[in-house]
């Protein structure tokens, strides 16, 4: 099936955007605050992990080194989650607003993922230590309060700044979780589709958790829809809220399409496609084009409009080739996934497929030329000066900052190291 | 405020916490629905997720039997097609294996006229079947009127015995035995005839030209029955 190479892209989509972000905040000139900074950083590593995570798992389990590919496809997962809390903790509004806690909160979230890490190491990756469904939780609920904040701060209900900072909130909930939002329903009408998403099996618990923490996500982006509902019937409609509004609209589609599905598949983990077993051929096609698509290609994506229209990376002369060479890369390799997709559902022959490709290149590097230069020229700033209470001034060292990268370059290394070492003692994973 | 740092600030800035309190009703309650969904409503689909489903296969034998027969001349060979067409049986029934028997004995009337050579062959192509199966015997050959055997297993990993399968669904193990691919095409016995000639052939009118060479065919068919 298509889901492969769609995995494939995706993980390759995320490796240039994370790889290339690092390049440009390492490499930037212009000034930027400092949770700002953190957070690219963080994001650039986000991409990271989750380009191995589902580079990985584009193998698939057919393969010798198929503990390899479930380990360290769980393991890069539970460091994604790690720093996705970490990430909610100081962006868009730090939560944590000293150094002190800025310290600790690095520590213990550390400490967090390396104890998760190894319990699935010493017990099994389906243990109810081991789950990640925890992240939604925790950042779903960050981001969802800060929405609120922002979106509802009376007296400021047409301020740029006070809506940018609930805009990146939103965008950053549906970066996170905009593929399960496309399940809403099935959580309240208990649909297979939606209480049999991702399950390990074998531990009730386990699954009960990560369940759960897809339940928390439906609630956050109903909160949203309700919350961009009024605010439309207000007349203060945005364009994150026709974001909102089409995922949650294909929720819709989508439970008309899988409402009748009876799934048995039992085991596996996050998207190794066990969960579409029972699917017939259309209903695998829409899961295709709606959350793998979201979980490959939108996440990246939205991921670079992130970076550049909030200042997380500012681009100058310095920079500014690095930039375009970043949005070109993902715009191609974007595009030839679409393409992918397209063959997945109507048969091309090889010379129509690279025709069409090269035409759609051609038209996304013209949108590049076109809009590159507005994404990044005027970035979008806080409202540190109506609410500046909420954004603290912390100062960080140039070496703080490179310790971060340090610290993901030796856990990611680390990972792949103990997944090597776990294949080779042929351990159950289960077991 | 401003100075304030605590890592409470965002929750209860500007509202005294009744953004916070909300939010934290709609996912407490929310999630209290989920966990009523989970264990209670759903907790038998739950269960048999954990519970690696048994099935059990057995099997519905038939035969069916036909001949034919075949003059073949000296030194040359004819070829026998058989399809599944020929069995006129209906498609849910799967080929199991199709045997062949050829005979044939000594026709000419000649005195002591020896029995002719007959070599026959199945090659293996041109018809699905389990070709690398150890026990197919394609080829044989007599020159004194024996009988021959010939086996084609065409269905793979059928034995006819009944038994336990565990985990994947009915569909998986219903398709994996309603296979109709296996028995397409046409599959080819070759009867090549080399005669042998009478002592007395070099006298006029007693020469052995022919043999009359004759295919019985017996095909079993099966049918799956699969209960979980």
């Amino acid at each position: 099936m298509a889901v492969d190479g769609l995995l494939a892209v995706g993980g390759i989509l995320s490796l240039a955007l994370g790889v290339s972000g690092l390049i440009l905040v390492n490499t930037q000139k212009l000034e930027v605050i400092w949770n700002k900074r953190f957070a690219a950083q963080l994001l650039c590593w986000i991409f990271i992990c989750k380009g191995v995570s589902n580079g990985v798992r584009s193998i698939g389990y057919e393969t010798d080194v198929w503990r390899i590919v479930l380990y360290s496809g769980h393991f890069a997962d539970q460091i994604f989650s790690g720093l996705m809390m970490m990430l909610a903790l100081i962006f868009p509004v730090p939560i944590l607003r000293t150094k002190k806690q800025f310290k600790i909160g690095i520590s213990v979230l550390l400490i967090y993922t390396i104890i998760s890490m190894g319990s699935v190491v010493f017990f099994a990756v389906n243990n109810p230590l081991a789950g990640v469904g925890d992240g939604y939780i925790v950042c779903g609920f960050i981001w969802t309060m800060v929405y609120l904040k922002f979106r509802f701060m009376e007296g400021h209900e047409d301020n740029k700044e006070i809506l940018g900072v609930s805009d990146v909130a939103i965008l950053l909930i549906i970066l996170v979780i905009g593929h399960i939002l496309f399940r809403w329903i099935g959580m309240f009408t208990g649909s297979d589709y939606f209480y049999f998403m991702d399950l390990y099996g074998g531990n009730v618990i386990s699954d009960y958790l990560w369940s759960m923490g897809l339940a928390a996500a439906v609630l956050f982006g109903l909160i949203i829809l309700v919350g961009e509902i009024y605010q439309a019937s207000k007349g203060r409609i945005r364009v994150t809220s026709y974001v909102i509004f089409i995922y949650m609209a294909i929720g819709f589609l989508t439970h008309i399409m899988l409402s009748g599905a009876k799934l048995t598949g039992s085991g596996g983990g996050t998207l190794t496609g066990t969960e579409l077993d029972g699917l017939t051929t259309w209903q695998s096609i829409w899961t295709e084009i709606t959350s793998s698509v979201h979980f490959t290609m939108m996440r990246p994506i939205l991921g670079l409009y992130i970076f550049f229209h909030y200042g997380l990376i500012r681009i100058s002369e310095d920079n500014e080739q690095v930039g375009k060479t970043m949005a070109i890369v993902l715009i191609v390799v974007a595009t030839s996934a679409l393409l992918e997709i397209v063959q997945s559902l109507i048969p091309l022959t090889e010379m129509l497929s690279a025709g069409i490709l090269g035409i759609a290149i051609a038209f996304g590097i013209g949108w590049e030329e076109r809009s590159f230069q507005s994404l990044i020229s005027n970035p979008l700033r806080f409202p540190i000066r109506v609410k500046g209470s909420y954004f603290p001034e912390l100062d960080f060292d140039r070496s703080e900052f490179q310790a971060v990268n340090k610290m993901m370059s030796i856990l990611i290394g680390f990972m792949i190291g103990v997944a090597c070492v776990l294949h080779l003692s042929g351990v159950n994973p289960y077991a | 405020m401003a100075d304030d740092q605590s890592i409470g600030f965002l929750f209860k800035e500007d509202d005294s916490g009744r953004k916070f309190a909300l939010l934290s009703t709609i996912i407490v309650v929310g999630l209290a629905f989920h966990g009523y969904m989970f264990f209670v409503v759903k907790e038998n689909d739950i269960q048999n997720k954990y519970t690696i489903p048994s099935f059990s296969i057995d099997f519905e034998e038939t035969t069916v039997q036909d001949s034919d027969s075949l003059l073949i001349g000296n030194g040359e060979t004819e070829v026998y097609s058989f399809s599944r067409e020929l069995i006129g049986v209906n498609s849910s029934s799967m080929l199991a294996r199709i045997t062949f028997t050829i005979t044939y004995e000594e026709t000419s009337g000649q005195l002591a006229d020896p029995c002719d050579e007959v070599l026959v062959n199945i090659p293996p192509n041109g018809f699905v079947a389990d070709w690398q199966n150890a026990a197919n015997k394609l080829s044989d050959s007599s020159d004194d009127c024996e009988t021959m055997t010939l086996t084609v297993f065409v269905y793979p990993g059928y034995n006819g015995e009944a038994m336990t399968e565990q985990g994947q669904s009915k569909e998986y193990w219903e398709t994996m035995w309603t296979n109709g691919t296996y028995g397409s095409g046409v599959l080819s016995l070759e009867i090549s005839v080399d005669t042998n000639q009478p002592p007395g052939s070099i006298l006029p009118g007693a020469n052995d030209d022919n043999e009359e060479i004759n295919v019985q065919w017996e095909v079993t068919l099966f049918e799956a029955n699969i209960e979980r």
